[in-house]
């Protein structure tokens, strides 16, 4: 078995940003693309540029996911028709990966589906650097749903999950809470859940979110259809994981773009060694229709989440 | 023949492979695949084969179209076996082994079967994103003015008997390094994939088992027809700024089969009550570097596409935990064991892809 000193060095030769700690960050956006838009109309993110780093240290990122979500009439539209929405990225004017949007579902370069039965429901992420949940830490984590639940969707029972090692004993540790949504309404699971009571600092190297319907067995329950939010209490920035176009969604994530590791949605690994924010840096993304259908009468909008994943080093 | 890694100046992909269509006895049978030198390293290079792909190919969906002949589906991949052999020196394993026995490596993309909501049913999908992607594990390099061709062939089996609708949409990406974003892409989308006007111009024959298809209003006779070639012209046209050798970390096609699947899997009768299968397992393609490196074909034209594109597709991949290295006039032999017929429906026809996947080393 690997020593964990040894295991530590290894991974901090993979850290591209050096820190004292490091914490997971998620920067998001959701665009609204109508059938009834011309390939050369762009539809860009919300105001105040989303993929910017706002905060004082430097940020790295190493993937990009993007999938379709519930639209605002709270449809759950066709998840391929993610082929059918072109993406790229602009940075001081030079475009990635194609100064033409590339169909999204071309974007995908890593393998990241889970069985199938797993996959439309659950995102995994493992954490490029994990972070440390020190002794008497816990997170704070907050979930919803994008679509009206108790009818026809029934109640959506969701878990998430983080599995570690801890620092001195190198024993496996999991820590897992989850609750029942009956409605839209913004839920935090008990700090208890995920508290750590030992006497190590735990190091957490990924998360799982995964989402069932218990009152509908019949369904699996897309996890594009619940939003995530989390942050860390006790050691470490205090702040949120996750930022995104706040109020619109909450500035939670959907839970299926977490899904870097696994998950129903594109996953992107970046060039290179991934990118890196200093303070104050960023980039801007835009969306066209690329074929969208409509209902034959009207056109509908679709809604396309896009993330991007990666870590925060504290210095 | 040799299990070294060569240190090349530059590597380029390459790929071994063929495609056995076999018509179904009522006993077992073991055949070779056989197409002259399709596993002969006839290059000037020694090619290091670091992966194996297997599929079934040219099937239309994953089970079978009416559930009443078992192998007329992919699921013959099952219950097929492969001996790999140096001929008359060894063989790899002493018995046949079963296609799932080389250690699959998780390279599909997400499956759509269990994403069913009540406004849509998808769990006879082909997948989410149609994706076909190899990632270059050796730097490919061209030099500043140097270009790569891709050109994806036909198809057969346009059109179940009885309307026409859209045709699938292909689109392709080169990722190459380099810029302010560590990368960027060559692509060409959505262009409009052409089928088979006739069976005769089709790489791997009609489409298994065919429910009396019909060719599409743009079918063609051309096995790699103009339309579906990235031109050496648009490559070059798409890096106004690179100066130097530019390095490539991988090429993706996708097929958006969405009106396609929808066609068969419930449009017309009788509907394929089964999963359908992506189109890269049943469109060839060809590649080839036309200005820098070696200036040849990465493998024999018309390779399945899932099959040489590998690192994410609907084939099965096995990587060799040391490359087995052909050097220039090495020949492996591949021998291929399909089931007896199942009984019910005579006119079974089984068809089994393999490709062994690596890098040319070229070493000045």
């Amino acid at each position: 078995m690997e020593h964990m000193k040894d295991w530590l060095v290894k991974a901090a030769k993979q850290i591209q940003l050096d820190g004292v700690l490091y914490e997971p960050r998620v920067y998001f956006d959701t665009f609204l693309v109508s059938s009834d838009l011309n390939s050369s109309q762009i539809v860009a993110g919300s105001p105040n540029n989303i993929f910017v780093n706002g905060e004082q240290f430097p940020v790295s990122l190493q993937y990009m996911t993007a999938s379709l979500l519930p639209a605002l009439t709270e449809d759950l539209p066709d998840p391929r028709l993610l082929q059918r929405i072109g993406l790229r990225v602009r940075y001081h004017d030079q475009y990635y990966m194609a100064r033409t949007h590339a169909p999204i579902a071309l974007w995908e370069n890593t393998p990241n589906a889970a069985p199938d039965f797993v996959s439309p429901s659950t995102a995994t992420w493992d954490f490029e650097q994990p972070f440390v949940l020190s002794a008497r830490d816990s997170l704070q984590i907050t979930l919803q749903s994008l679509v009206s639940l108790g009818g026809e969707m029934g109640t959506a029972t969701v878990s998430v999950s983080l599995h570690g090692i801890g620092l001195l004993s190198e024993r496996p540790y999991f820590f897992s809470g989850k609750t029942t949504l009956t409605d839209k309404t913004s839920t935090n699971l008990p700090t208890t859940f995920f508290r750590n009571d030992g006497s190590e600092p735990v190091v957490i190297g990924g998360l799982v979110l995964n989402v069932f319907s218990p009152t509908l067995p019949a369904f699996t329950f897309p996890a594009s259809a619940i939003t995530m939010q989390c942050r860390q209490i006790g050691n470490g920035t205090n702040a949120d994981w996750v930022q995104g176009p706040s109020p619109v969604l909450s500035s939670q994530v959907p839970a299926v773009l977490l899904g870097a590791k696994t998950g129903f949605n594109m996953t992107h690994c970046l060039p290179g060694n991934g990118w890196q924010w200093r303070p104050g840096e960023g980039l801007e993304i835009d969306v066209n229709n690329l074929g969208l259908p409509g209902d034959g009468q009207e056109p509908i909008t679709y809604r396309v989440g896009v993330a991007l994943l990666g870590y925060i080093a504290v210095q | 023949m040799t299990t070294q890694y060569h240190t090349g100046l530059i590597f380029e992909p390459r790929a071994f492979w063929d495609v056995k269509r076999i018509a179904a006895t009522a006993e077992e049978q073991t055949v070779l695949f056989d197409t002259r030198e399709a596993f002969m390293n006839g290059s000037r290079y020694p090619i290091e084969i670091t992966e194996i792909s297997l599929a079934p190919i040219n099937y239309l969906s994953a089970t079978d179209r009416d559930l009443t002949r078992r192998f007329s589906g992919q699921s013959v991949f099952n219950a097929s076996q492969i001996v790999l052999a140096v001929r008359q020196r060894q063989n790899y394993s002493r018995f046949p082994v079963r296609l799932p026995g080389y250690s699959a490596t998780p390279s599909q993309e997400p499956s759509t079967r269990f994403f069913d909501t009540a406004s849509n049913d998808l769990k006879n999908a082909s997948g989410l994103l149609g994706v076909s992607h190899k990632r270059f594990e050796r730097p490919f390099v061209l030099p500043q003015y140097g270009a790569v061709e891709i050109a994806l062939s036909t198809y057969e089996g346009a059109f179940p008997a009885g309307g026409f609708g859209a045709p699938p949409l292909f689109s392709v990406a080169w990722f190459e390094a380099g810029g302010l974003l560590e990368g960027s892409s060559r692509i060409r989308t959505q262009v409009p994939l052409r089928d088979a006007a006739s069976v005769a111009s089709a790489l791997y024959g009609q489409v298994i088992p065919s429910g009396g298809e019909i060719p599409s209003l743009i079918s063609t006779n051309a096995t790699f027809p103009p339309e579906h070639l990235f031109t050496t012209k648009e490559f070059r046209a798409q890096s106004p700024t690179a100066q130097g050798a530019q390095r490539f970390t991988g090429v993706t096609v996708q097929i958006d089969q969405l009106a396609y699947d929808g066609r068969f899997s419930g449009g017309f009768a009788p509907p394929v009550n089964a999963p359908m299968t992506a189109l890269a397992l049943r469109t060839g393609c060809r590649i080839r570097t036309t200005d820098g490196g070696t200036k040849m074909d990465w493998w024999r034209p018309g390779a399945p596409i899932g099959l040489v594109l590998n690192t994410i597709s609907p084939a099965m991949t096995y990587r060799l935990p040391r490359p087995l290295t052909l050097e220039p006039g090495d020949q492996l032999e591949v021998e291929l064991t399909v089931p007896p017929t199942t009984g019910v429906e005579p006119a079974d026809i089984y068809s089994i892809g393999v490709a062994l996947n690596g890098y040319a080393a070229i070493q000045g």
